[in-house]
């Protein structure tokens, strides 16, 4: 497939990477390897071979619902960048119209 | 002044009709998160609930919790849904403050519950919407946003906590449905007792999908979704707006302004707004949750989980007319609350006079509940000793005024009605000829009134009821009273 | 395991133990630069707890006193949990990672953290974001990777746990480049709570030693079902130190064709075959088999491991741990900088491949696809276990390579895993163990893998192999301990 620089942009954004000018040229390079390094998958029958969702055999594992403690007060935010106990802290979620953005 | 703003059904008269799809999701009532042990609960400090796993930290791991997942197999089975024997969850990405791994755990393919129906009563009418499925998902936490501050904040206690999505088939027709549906579907939940559905901390929140054609049409037309809307009124009231936003734009040679977009309920404004602008179009590369092994049931652990469903709604309320003689209204007004219709069968099974049992119970007993601001469980009546009041009144051992008295005390006190009812100085005399012996004491004593009642003024005859129930402190059967009185003067019958 | 007999029988106190440990880290790291982080203060303090428990006569447990180094990818409460990248510089995890609590409570003691590809994505450790490490047998060649501290600790210094992770070969690469011996073990069979995940369905936990045997005592530790992880098995833990010593006469042995690729180095296939013979001459059977479908599993593996990858390291946005950006302005910008600078070029390199094979268009092509070739794997290997006990091969094709040769050329590097990614795709046991040196002078690394749930019958041989053969006693030039040519 042809790799341009909308589709590293798109997938940059997608994942939340700030890609500087060289870096975009250097990724969409890499792009390019690599699937042409995978592309040898598509000589590959594969007809009726099923996908392996899962690494092991196992199956039902559940717990009980019964609590265990959370953390320690202040624990929580003890790794925060940026905390207002008892609150992390970011940046006003704002979306492009004005409006608070919901999660999606 | 547009249909919806004058709150009539925005389809009446119209060559439209509109197609609506929900999706609901229901926080289920588990002592713990859906993959971490924290406590599911509200009330506590911001963040407070929290662990490794639903703060996301590096190398935390879910676990599944197990009730939430019978608790959902509950949910379809009380809805007629397919289990299938194998069910698995997935990831879903995007990236918010309030989604600490940057995905949910949600579930795509394979879904615990697939298709089944839900039976609801608009006006007393039977309607039906199908499911597309019901499935398992963990909630975000919270983002508070400040007024006048330059930050938001995050809050993650609810973030992991069990939430439940039912998605319906684009099968309801207006906004009245769409309520009733998500009426019923809370009834069910609170008979399942998976969920306290509560409205105001957003147990059950809605979105709705919704799109317009002419009458009669059979394709689907371009859909908006209303997110997160938090009550039935709500729901109704978007729904309301929205369709006929759409409508507008029909009749107006504007349809290609309907777009599939995410709007925004405004209660305070009457409408719904566009989010476009900031909706980049999501892509949210689900695949399968590689920390979490398939869940794979038996045919026979699912019989087990059957056989702890309760009676639903509407079995009950069906029931509750045949077997009980109840009226459609009051069957419908006892079923509403699982506690209340439990019991008012209690109450049946040792006073059997349903009709009165429920009359008391709809009337007396709610309003002691709603000023005591106590659920019924927390009353300190016994079923059986709310009965025994019933029955004296009857058979008219207390007035209905007084037997209300009754029942406040009994709920102060725990002690049963007859003890009270003798204690308070509140039995209702009922004895005929003592009755009779006052009655033409007064008789005596009042000459006019009674010539009164004997030419027809029926007037007079209340006074001299009035008269009995003096001499007797008020404790006399006044309806008795009333017809002694009759008796003894020889007045015409009563109209 | 010397050391841990030598503190039960009382002729060397815990404390002893570690400062001895901690004397040859000052010794060895400043020319290998394998240990992130060294706790002196917090090992001599756990040790000396350790003595009194001791002095006491109660049970400090079967590991009383013996020091040991996680990877920086273990969560630990000491020090900083940084996963070798910046984006977690500064991060104190709250919790310790299963097997080094494990590991704690058998009365081990954590002495340091070890260097290793950021999020272990790498084949030589110079995709720490802190510093490269050196190879004990050649310090201007790579130690492989990603787990190349704890690789180049287990040969450099002596009387120590090393715990490594493995995702593609992160334990058995830089194993072989170091002449140590390293076990993945079949997934499920060490829980991987507290492991900073890379991708969750090949990542596993195991040992990286001077000798098998020492694998399967801490195996023994740190295996198990943990209700912490739910791909963790629970199944009973068979006593590894015991079943690695018994006979492997009779044993069938696979020599797969596929594992001596073109562009295997000829010094590197002459050992390993040479290792096979010595098999054959202690009773085992040795017999060709065939592993079709072995060239597909790199690239299937660079795509399922991306995937998961992409999804894994999402959390590490700057909201609730670990690096913000000082320069964002609005909260999506706040994402893209803070993940734009906390990452490195590698890391950024698997998150977008793998966003985009998960992503809309492309997920059935590539990610979907890259699922099917692993079942093809699977099923390779289970036709060959109805023929043999376990499969041995080369563990690289290559030895290890000088500082800087093939870190420009990711897919250069990547070609380094293809014998050993299968073992993950596959949930395999698989093993490395020294099994000669090269004209350089540089180790060979001989793998077994075996039936899945089988790790005794790896350990098996490859104690066998090391009671026969005397390569991994060898000490390099950089050493701590055993009177290397620099060390001391």
């Amino acid at each position: 497939m042809d790799v341009t620089d909308e589709l590293v942009a798109k997938i940059a954004r997608l994942s939340r990477l700030a890609l500087g000018e060289e870096e975009s040229a250097e990724m969409k390079e890499h792009f390019r390897k690599v699937l042409g390094f995978v592309s040898e998958l598509e000589s590959l029958d594969l007809e009726g071979v099923a996908p392996s969702l899962f690494a092991l055999d196992a199956s039902n594992v559940q717990r009980e619902d019964e609590p265990a403690p959370s953390l320690p007060a202040g624990a929580a935010l003890a790794n925060a960048p940026a905390a207002h106990p008892p609150f992390f802290l970011v940046p006003r979620i704002v979306g492009d119209a004005g409006e608070p953005e919901m999660s999606p | 002044m547009s249909a919806a703003a004058a709150g009539r059904d925005p389809l009446e008269s119209t060559r439209f009709e509109a197609v609506i799809g929900l999706e609901v999701h229901v926080q289920l009532l588990t002592r713990t998160k859906m993959f971490c042990r924290c406590e599911a609960r509200f009330g506590t400090e911001a963040n407070a609930l929290t662990c490794p796993v639903c703060l996301g930290l590096p190398g935390s791991l879910p676990c599944i919790n197990r009730r939430a997942v019978e608790s959902t197999v509950r949910v379809g089975l009380a809805f007629g849904s397919e289990i299938p024997l194998l069910t698995k969850f997935d990831r879903k990405s995007y990236f918010y403050p309030d989604l600490p791994k940057g995905y949910q755990i949600s579930q795509k393919d394979d879904p615990i519950c697939k298709g089944g129906r839900v039976e609801f009563f608009v006006d007393g009418e039977i309607r039906v919407a199908r499911l597309v499925r019901i499935h398992l998902e963990e909630d975000a936490g919270k983002n508070i946003h400040v007024e006048g501050r330059p930050e938001s904040w995050v809050d993650l206690n609810r973030a992991g906590t069990p939430l439940m999505e039912v998605v319906s088939e684009p099968d309801l027709r207006t906004p009245r449905e769409a309520g009733d549906y998500m009426r019923m579907l809370r009834q069910v939940m609170l008979y399942l007792g998976v969920s306290d559905c509560n409205m105001e901390e957003g147990s059950l929140r809605c979105d709705c999908n919704v799109s317009t054609r002419l009458r009669g049409a059979s394709h689907l037309e371009t859909r908006t979704e209303i997110k997160n809307l938090n009550s039935f009124l709500n729901v109704e009231k978007a729904l309301e707006h929205e369709i006929a936003r759409q409508i507008r734009l029909r009749e107006t040679g504007r349809e290609a302004e309907i777009v599939q977009e995410t709007r925004l309920y405004d209660p305070d404004r009457g409408e719904t707004r566009s989010m476009r602008g900031k909706e980049e179009a999501h892509d949210y590369r689900y695949f399968p949750e590689p920390d979490l092994a398939p869940l794979v049931f038996s045919p026979e652990w699912i019989d087990g989980l059957r056989a702890t469903l309760p009676e639903l709604p509407l079995v009950r309320l069906g029931r509750f007319q045949e077997d009980l003689g109840l009226s459609a209204y009051h069957a419908d007004q006892l079923v509403r609350d699982k506690e209340i219709a439990d019991y008012f069968e209690r109450c049946v099974e040792s006073y059997r006079q349903p009709q009165s049992v429920g009359n008391w119970v709809l009337n007396a007993l709610r309003e002691e509940l709603r000023s005591r601001g106590v659920g019924i469980e927390d009353i300190g009546v016994a079923p059986e000793r709310f009965a025994e009041l019933v029955r004296a009144v009857d058979d008219g051992a207390v007035s209905t005024q007084k037997a209300r008295d009754v029942l406040r005390a009994m709920a102060d006190s725990g002690r049963p009605a007859a003890e009270l009812i003798r204690e308070m100085g509140v039995e209702q005399i009922s004895d005929d000829s003592f009755l009779r012996g006052v009655v033409q004491d007064v008789i005596a004593a009042h000459p006019g009134p009674v010539e009164d009642v004997r030419r027809g003024k029926r007037n007079s005859i209340n006074f001299l009821v009035g008269q009995v129930m003096r001499r007797t402190k008020g404790q006399a059967n006044p309806a008795m009273a009333m017809s002694l009185i009759d008796e003894l003067i020889g007045s015409p019958p009563a109209e | 395991m010397e050391i841990r007999d030598r503190i039960r029988r009382g002729e060397m106190s815990a404390l002893e133990a570690v400062d001895e440990a901690l004397r040859q880290l000052d010794v060895v790291n400043p020319r290998l630069q394998a240990a992130l982080q060294i706790f002196p203060d917090g090992a001599r303090t756990a040790a000396a707890a350790i003595d009194r428990r001791l002095a006491a006569g109660e049970d400090a447990g079967p590991l009383a006193g013996v020091p040991f180094t996680v990877k920086d990818n273990f969560c630990t409460l000491e020090g900083h949990t940084t996963a070798g990248s910046r984006i977690l510089e500064s991060f104190a995890s709250p919790y310790d990672a299963t097997a080094v609590r494990k590991l704690k409570e058998a009365g081990a003691v954590c002495v340091a953290k070890t260097n290793l590809d950021e999020f272990g994505m790498g084949s030589s450790t110079e995709n720490s974001a802190f510093h490269v490490t050196r190879n004990p047998w050649k310090t201007t060649h790579v130690p492989g990777g990603s787990s190349g501290g704890a690789a180049a600790l287990a040969v450099s210094t002596g009387g120590m746990i090393h715990l490594g992770s493995d995702t593609g070969g992160s334990i058995r690469q830089p194993s072989a480049c170091c002449g140590a011996s390293g076990l993945k073990p079949t997934y499920g069979r060490v829980s991987r709570y507290g492991l900073v995940a890379f991708a969750s369905s090949l990542d596993q936990i195991g040992p990286i030693q001077s000798s098998a045997l020492d694998c399967a005592l801490v195996l023994e530790t740190i295996a198990g079902a943990d209700p912490m992880d739910s791909t963790s098995r629970d199944l009973p833990v068979p006593r590894y130190a015991d079943e690695a010593q018994q006979d492997i006469r009779g044993l069938r042995l696979g020599v797969p064709a596929e594992y001596f690729p073109e562009g295997i180095e000829a010094e590197v296939e002459e050992k390993v075959r040479a290792a096979i013979e010595v098999f054959r001459e202690m009773g085992a059977e040795v017999r060709d088999v065939s592993l079709p479908h072995t060239r597909y599993a790199n690239p299937a593996y660079v795509l399922v491991s991306a995937a998961e990858a992409s999804s894994n390291l999402a959390r590490y946005d700057g909201v609730h741990y670990g690096r913000r950006s000082v320069s964002a302005s609005g909260l999506v910008d706040m994402y893209c900088r803070s993940r734009g600078e906390g990452f490195g070029a590698e890391v950024k390199r698997r998150i977008l491949i793998g966003t985009f094979v998960l992503s809309s268009g492309y997920y059935d092509a590539y990610y979907l696809t890259a699922l099917r070739v692993r079942n093809l794997i699977r099923q390779d290997f289970e036709k060959v276990y109805r023929e043999v006990d376990a499969v041995v091969c080369p563990t690289s094709p290559v030895p290890a390579f000088p500082l800087g040769d093939r870190i420009d050329d990711p897919l250069k590097l990547y070609a380094v895993d293809v014998l050993t990614v299968p073992a993950n795709l596959a949930s395999l046991p698989g093993m490395s163990i020294p099994c000669g040196f090269t004209s350089e002078a540089l180790p060979v690394g001989l793998q077994i893998y075996g039936r899945p749930m089988q790790d005794e019958i790896v350990l098996r041989l490859a104690c066998a192999y090391q009671a026969r053969t005397d390569h991994h006693l060898r000490a390099p030039p950089v050493c701590g301990w055993r009177g290397g040519e620099e060390g001391g």
